[in-house]
């Protein structure tokens, strides 16, 4: 009896998370959904970037390191977003990227000058939803030889990435415990549920294997 | 003037039987839906939300899991394996797409091409990528040799990979990775129907509403605020 009791518990809010989760994380799915598929055909991302480039006198501490004075140079501009570092190619320039989704600012300082040169680099607006879908502060195509995210908004969408991706899995987790319990119109549900399988797994694994 | 009414069972809608003098006329006017219509489309929605959750499951699954390694730039180890270098036979000034085509027809090798056959120093790279793997080729144009090195990255280099692809930037040359993409593109038609279907099927459940409409409140309230900030602070 307390066996059928803690079955049917689980069984309530097995139900409940799923469809919780699902509205909670509506927008993001949303979000996720149409800007993955906006990356798929990038013939869709067309329009003009704007770029305005500017001017101003910065000051150079001498006993930072390059993040340090990165971080610095952010504040001292009064720029906000996420700090992108690559090595240096130019020993006589300090280089760096501050990125945002909707927009992003290249940093070139001048050393002997300490003249920075800002130049604004506006995507097209639907670039905004791609910058919104990879904006983790740490991709490998950037290059940075220290990742970390340097931006509290970074750290926030970071970790809503996290949520969303934890919250998808329970949702998965969750349908398949209440589709493969339904008695009705069994033979569909596994059915759909194993050609989608096979179909993935010819993708993750079949490809390679049959190389 | 007479109004008869009465009604459609099989369509479910009331019908109005409107009679001016000898004239007869039957309308159809939905008066109000019956509760076979409703009971209908929640049960069609209620299967189609479930058959088509199911064959999306792993697809999801290869997203999500891939999502977490991306977001903290976990990259996979890769194993090198190198193979002996292989004679072939390709013109001496062949370069380009041809000279691509060239080596990959003799070496046998199929899948995502990156490199566009630029020689320099008489050598040739051709990377073809899998998901899990890629074959880096190396080709000696004087010596008329083929050098292959595989790479594999495993299970989570296999999902990072179809993560990415087709993607930005990357216009795919391998039918494979086209339907990939086509596959890629209805797990998104197919999440987009299960949100809708899901709103449909949560709001009919009475007993779940009031927390619903405070989860979906709170969710569009932190997305649009993070979002917000984002862009605009």
């Amino acid at each position: 009896m307390k066996k059928n009791d803690a079955l049917k518990g689980f069984e309530k809010w097995n139900r409940k998370i799923h469809i919780f989760l699902g509205l909670y994380f509506l927008l993001f799915i949303w979000l996720f959904s149409i800007s993955g598929l906006f990356m798929n055909h990038p013939k869709w991302f067309h329009g003009k970037i704007e770029r305005t480039p500017s001017d101003k006198t910065v000051t150079l501490s001498a006993d930072m390191d390059d993040v340090a004075t990165a971080k610095d140079l952010r504040e001292q501009l009064g720029l906000e977003g996420e700090i992108i570092l690559r090595a240096q190619r130019n020993p006589e320039k300090f280089a760096f990227f501050v990125m945002r989704p909707n927009q992003r600012f290249g940093v070139n300082v001048d050393l002997a000058t300490e003249i920075a040169t800002v130049n604004l680099i506006k995507p097209q607006p639907v670039g905004i939803l791609g910058d919104l879908h990879t904006f983790t502060g740490v991709r490998g195509i950037w290059n940075e030889p220290v990742q970390e995210r340097d931006w509290f908004l970074t750290r926030i969408w970071s970790f809503s990435m996290d949520a969303l991706s934890i919250g998808l899995i329970l949702i998965v987790i969750s349908s398949l415990y209440m589709g493969l319990r339904i008695k009705e119109n069994r033979r569909w549900i596994v059915a759909s549920l194993t050609l989608g399988t096979l179909v993935c797994s010819f993708f993750v694994w079949g490809l390679t294997l049959m190389a | 003037m007479k109004y008869l009414a009465g009604s459609n069972s099989k369509s479910g809608f009331s019908t109005i039987l409107l009679c001016v003098e000898r004239e007869v006329t039957c309308v159809l006017y939905p008066m109000k839906k019956s509760s076979s219509t409703s009971k209908g489309l929640y049960q069609w929605t209620r299967r189609l939300h479930l058959y088509f959750g199911m064959f999306i499951c792993p697809f999801i699954l290869v997203y999500a899991v891939s999502t977490l390694y991306l977001n903290h730039s976990v990259r996979p180890k890769p194993v090198d394996e190198a193979q002996a270098p292989v004679s072939i036979q390709v013109d001496h000034d062949a370069k380009g797409p041809d000279l691509v085509k060239q080596v990959l027809e003799q070496l046998e090798l199929t899948g995502e091409i990156v490199g566009r056959g630029q020689v320099n120093n008489n050598r040739t790279i051709i990377r073809v990528a899998r998901p899990g793997s890629i074959k880096v080729v190396t080709v000696d144009l004087v010596e008329q040799q083929a050098t292959i090195l595989e790479r594999s990255n495993g299970l989570l280099g296999a999902i990072n990979y179809l993560h990415f692809n087709p993607g930005l930037h990357r216009i795919p040359n391998w039918g494979i990775t086209k339907l990939w993409g086509w596959l890629a593109d209805t797990v998104v038609y197919v999440t987009l129907f299960l949100t809708v279907s899901g709103i449909y099927l949560w709001a009919l459940i009475k007993s779940e509403r009031k927390i619903g409409w405070i989860l979906l409140g709170g969710g569009f309230g932190s997305f649009i605020s993070i979002v917000a900030a984002l862009v605009y602070i």
